[in-house]
């Protein structure tokens, strides 16, 4: 019962991972195009269509492996149980575990994709960004300051879950007024967020611009991840206030007040606005060379919601948390040669995007969150119209102490749940730019996940072999050393498709 | 000026309800050609904004305490009860987001869209010839700020408007998705003289758009898709008239409220007359008066002879809700007055027709046991009662230059149905006030700075106090102590409109 309720958590979690996914995506080629100037207005649209052919085979969701069975003894008798033929009964020698992950839609455990463990998938989706029609209108409030008004519809060309009648939505991921002139610029609105821009923009510009990278979600609905959950932290999108300075010997600042996220099912209380901030260095040399270096940060308050029954309460140490990241890196172009490097860290901060609401962020009995730190390195080669690209990178999160080594009459989570323990991505793209505003690429995307595996563990037996319990009836658990196992699954995507964009 | 004026007569003859209103609000609020070519005529309008929104104050409330039993030591034995507005925002009180404390009270900061979301507006137009013009236009809203507070939930592009309009001498035809007439003038008022660059009241805290004075006096008249005719104006005055797509008035109806009524077979009428003069050089006044009507239905197998052995038949039980609406503003120098009110069945405080638990209550019928011959008052939500709905507001600015300051306030008042006296599981609602006020600054024609405040005072009656006698609730002819709820709102944001 206990794996079931979990398996329905995460999967309910998931649900909502399922459109975190789409939704971490970069900003779109910001090409502007006039479309009628008149009275003082300048009318631009932004935007792009493509599609991928998108090919995944590897393994399927890993399995959890079921407890051994030991003889099934009554604690009051001291004898062996038996069923109505008198054959003697068994009964498990330690709890079930649950892995993290299980029932998500990009793994499709046990779905009908799913053949002997293994996963041959093919569809035809939209990419790292996906289908915009981005209008926008402009005007100057002086002769030096513009007001910009511009908003993004943005949707994807394949149907959710396969579902030829499934209804398109369009998510209005951007919509905001911004004004900039020589005292920097104000932003209001929604747009994509400051913390992780960096890594997203080395994905976009020398990565998954062009290309898909990993479908994250293999029943669609969103765009894809490109690098995002594997050493990329994804920006996401939000409404806020952000400032940025006028860039100053190549400095520029950037901060924003952002609307509270709540985690939920976690931490529902998200009282205060969230700051995020950026400050970025760029300078070119040369005719060709360019260099970008920026450091991000974030943080949030988070309280628990008054609405968790006492018993769970009674499990939770903390009222109040916060969540909290740093992230920074550097883009170099020279010649041909384009190279991003970047990291983060924090807390509660997710795979794939920070605030990503699901639960690797958290241990789900706890409430505690987990650190996440991730590493990307994403290179390309620029010949003409043809772009080489190679990236590489890794995301893990740590365990808590909850999650490895405490087992009481309260919780006991080590042995009932295996935890995500990093994702990692290796990929390979060309793009080869037919036209200024057409680009055909193939990519290819290596994603390999790793968990801690649940803790060894046994139900504690007395003299006679039975069950011992807690005063409250509940199993009492020992942990033993090691785990059962700490599962891996790996695969492989080809994509290929084409982007018009303009 | 003169190009504006037109296009603003132009709207009031288009009968394009948001358009008038957004012409109304402030000259720059016009549609921008993009391209004329070939008889065609394509155009824009939109705004974005966003706010900071801070609220404080008392959450939604938990019903009082029922009444004690005989051991006040132990919890009591006697019922308790719901308190109306329970099943959500936009129905009556407010209910923070998960946001509540252990002290059930709530600090809340949001960044959010106003009482309009960003809008991208367009249309087309083309000359008929003989003086008529057809105008089609579609736009989408959508919200800045996250469902919930939920990062990833996608933003959903809401086409509250999609339209034709045929204008011509013989007045306006408008045929699509538009405003419907029940409410304008009042919501007019709102926008025009309150909150048109404000949020007000954020009447759902998880997404927006907010409220500004609606719910609290102010009637907004919704979406809907309609066929409407508005008559040339007769020396400012202006006939409307038209039929809307029919609106069910359903929620789960039970003995806590609710009404079952989701049969509408009919098309909804309705009307109203408006008289537009201008006052001097620079002033202006406005009357309006609104109407509309729906018959609804529901249509449940009941036990009619109250012998569980015989089968239930079908039994349709038919009610009807209506509407009136009304109001002025005049506009004089710098001053700018206006005032609304609107009384009706089943209209809410909100949008007319949109049912929620407060829509109806129960209905009280007698019933004889066909065994033992006693007959006894049971409450019974399949024949719910539908209460009437009441509301006023007024609203009170001064336009200096750049900048317009201005105040309000206003009251909805729900209705009582005849089982309120008797039905201990619920708290009805009473009346909720919002008294509000405002700043905004014209950075320029298009950009406008606000802040504005708003306290919402939300009260219930309290739920009839009732005692368990042999096991049975029965009131006692008192109240229990009515439930009571006050919050406040700052907001502050800026607006960028075409």
């Amino acid at each position: 019962m206990r794996i079931d309720r979990n398996s329905r958590a995460l999967a309910a979690r998931f649900g909502r991972l399922l459109l975190a996914f789409g939704l971490l995506a970069a900003p779109s080629a910001r090409a502007e195009t006039p479309l009628a100037e008149v009275g003082g207005w300048t009318f631009f649209t932004d935007g792009r269509v493509g599609a991928f052919a998108s090919t995944g085979f590897g393994d399927g969701f890993p399995e959890a492996v079921p407890p051994p069975r030991i003889p099934d003894i009554d604690p009051a008798t001291g004898m062996a149980r038996t069923d109505a033929t008198g054959a003697p009964l068994t009964t498990d020698a330690r709890p079930g575990y649950s892995i993290y992950g299980d029932g998500a839609g990009w793994t499709v455990k046990g779905g009908p994709l799913e053949n002997n463990g293994k996963l041959f998938t093919m569809r035809v989706r939209s990419g790292f960004v996906g289908s915009i029609f981005g209008f926008g209108m402009k005007r100057n409030l002086t002769e030096t300051t513009t007001v910009k008004g511009y908003v993004g519809l943005w949707s994807v060309v394949e149907a959710t879950n396969r579902d030829k009648r499934a209804t398109y939505t369009t998510d209005v991921r951007q919509g905001y007024v911004s004004f900039d002139g020589p005292w920097g610029g104000i932003l209001a609105g929604r747009d994509l967020g400051l913390y992780g821009r960096l890594s997203t923009e080395t994905d976009f510009l020398y990565g998954h611009g062009y290309g898909l990278g990993l479908p994250c979600m293999d029943a669609g609905g969103n765009p894809t991840c490109g690098h995002v959950g594997t050493g990329v932290m994804g920006a996401g999108f939000g409404a806020a206030f952000v400032y940025s300075t006028p860039q100053l010997a190549g400095f520029q600042l950037k901060v924003g007040l952002y609307d509270p996220v709540r985690i939920l099912g976690g931490w529902d209380r998200a009282a205060l606005l969230r700051p995020e901030g950026q400050l970025a260095f760029e300078k070119k040399f040369g005719e060709t060379g360019f260099v970008k270096l920026a450091a991000e940060g974030i943080w949030q308050q988070l309280k628990l919601g008054t609405n968790i029954l006492p018993d769970e309460l009674a499990k939770i140490p903390d009222r109040e948390t916060s969540i909290w990241g740093v992230a920074g890196g550097g883009r170099f172009e020279y010649g041909p040669v384009r190279l991003g490097l970047s990291g983060f860290h924090g807390r509660g901060l997710g795979f794939f995007t920070a605030l990503q609401n699901d639960p690797s962020m958290f241990n789900l009995v706890t409430r505690e969150l987990r650190t996440f730190t991730g590493y990307y390195a994403q290179g390309a080669l620029v010949f003409g119209p043809v772009q080489l690209s190679l990236g590489a990178g890794t995301a893990s999160a740590a365990q808590l102490e909850t999650d490895k080594n405490v087992c009481n009459q309260t919780l006991c989570e080590p042995a009932r749940f295996s935890a995500l323990r990093r994702q990692t991505g290796l990929s390979g793209g060309v793009f080869y730019t037919v036209s200024k505003n057409l680009v055909i690429g193939l990519d290819y995307f290596r994603f390999m996940m790793g968990w801690y595996g649940a803790r060894n563990s046994h139900y504690r037996l007395n003299a006679a072999g039975a069950k011992t319990a807690y005063a409250d009836g509940s199993d009492i658990i020992d942990l033993d050393p090691g785990v059962i196992k700490a599962d891996e699954l790996d695969m492989n995507y080809v994509n290929a498709g084409v982007t018009f964009h303009w | 000026m003169a190009i504006v004026d037109s296009l603003k007569r132009r709207a009031a003859r288009v009968g394009s309800p948001l358009l008038a209103c957004f012409l109304w609000a402030h000259s720059a609020s016009a549609e921008v050609t993009l391209f004329e070519k070939n008889g065609w005529t394509f155009y824009t309008k939109g705004r974005v904004g966003a706010f900071v929104s801070v609220g404080f104050g008392d959450d939604f409330p938990e019903a009082t305490e029922p009444l004690p039993g005989a051991d006040p030591s132990m919890p009591s034995p006697n019922p308790t009860h719901f308190v109306a507005g329970y099943s959500g925002n936009g129905t009556f009180g407010w209910q923070s987001d998960y946001q509540r404390t252990t002290t059930g009270k709530f600090f809340t900061t949001r960044v959010r869209s106003g009482t309009i979301t960003n809008v991208l507006g367009f249309g087309l137009k083309k000359d008929l010839g003989g003086g008529a013009t057809a105008n089609g236009y579609i736009a989408i809203w959508a919200p800045i700020e996250s469902f919930g507070r939920d990062k990833w939930k996608p933003i959903d592009a809401d086409v509250r408007e999609g339209y034709v309009g045929i204008d011509g001498t013989f007045g306006t035809v408008t045929a699509g998705r538009m405003w419907p007439l029940l409410g304008r003038t009042s919501y007019e008022v709102d926008f025009l003289y309150g909150h048109g660059y404000g949020v007000g009241f954020p009447c759902v805290d998880a997404q927006g758009p907010t409220c500004g004075q609606v719910g609290l006096g102010a009637l907004h008249p919704g979406y809907a898709a309609g066929i409407l005719y508005t008559t040339p104006s007769f020396a400012g005055l202006r006939l409307s008239a038209g039929v809307f797509d029919p609106a069910r008035l359903l929620s789960a109806a039970s003995t806590h409220g609710g009404v079952p009524y989701q049969r509408v077979p009919f098309l909804r009428p309705e009307g109203s007359l408006t008289f537009d003069t201008p006052l001097g050089a620079t002033g202006k006044l406005k009357l309006g008066a609104e109407g509309a009507f729906q018959p609804v239905s529901a249509v449940q197998d009941e036990d009619t002879d109250q012998n569980p052995a015989t089968e239930a038949v079908p039994v349709e039980t038919s009610k009807s809700v209506w509407g009136v609406s009304g109001g002025f503003r005049v506009e004089l120098g710098p001053l700018r007055v206006g005032a609304a009110g609107f009384t009706g069945k089943g209209t809410g405080l909100y949008n007319p027709f949109v049912a929620s638990d407060v829509t109806g209550g129960p209905a009280i019928e007698q019933r004889t046991d066909p065994v033992t011959l006693l007959t006894t008052n049971v409450l019974e939500p399949a024949h719910a009662e539908i209460r009437s709905f009441s509301g006023f507001h007024a609203q009170l600015a001064g336009v200096f230059g750049s900048a317009e300051v201005g105040v309000g306030g206003g009251i909805g008042i729900v209705g009582r149905v005849p089982s309120d006296d008797q039905n201990y599981n619920l708290s009805p609602a009473k009346q909720q006030i919002g008294l509000g006020a405002h700043f905004n600054y014209h950075v320029t024609e298009n950009v406008v700075l606000g802040l504005d405040y708003m306290r919402l005072m939300a009260r219930w009656y309290g739920a009839p106090a009732a005692v368990l006698v042999n096991g049975q609730p029965v009131t006692n002819g008192q109240r229990l102590a009515a439930e009571k709820q006050d919050a406040n709102f700052i907001n502050a944001g800026v607006t960028y409109h075409w």
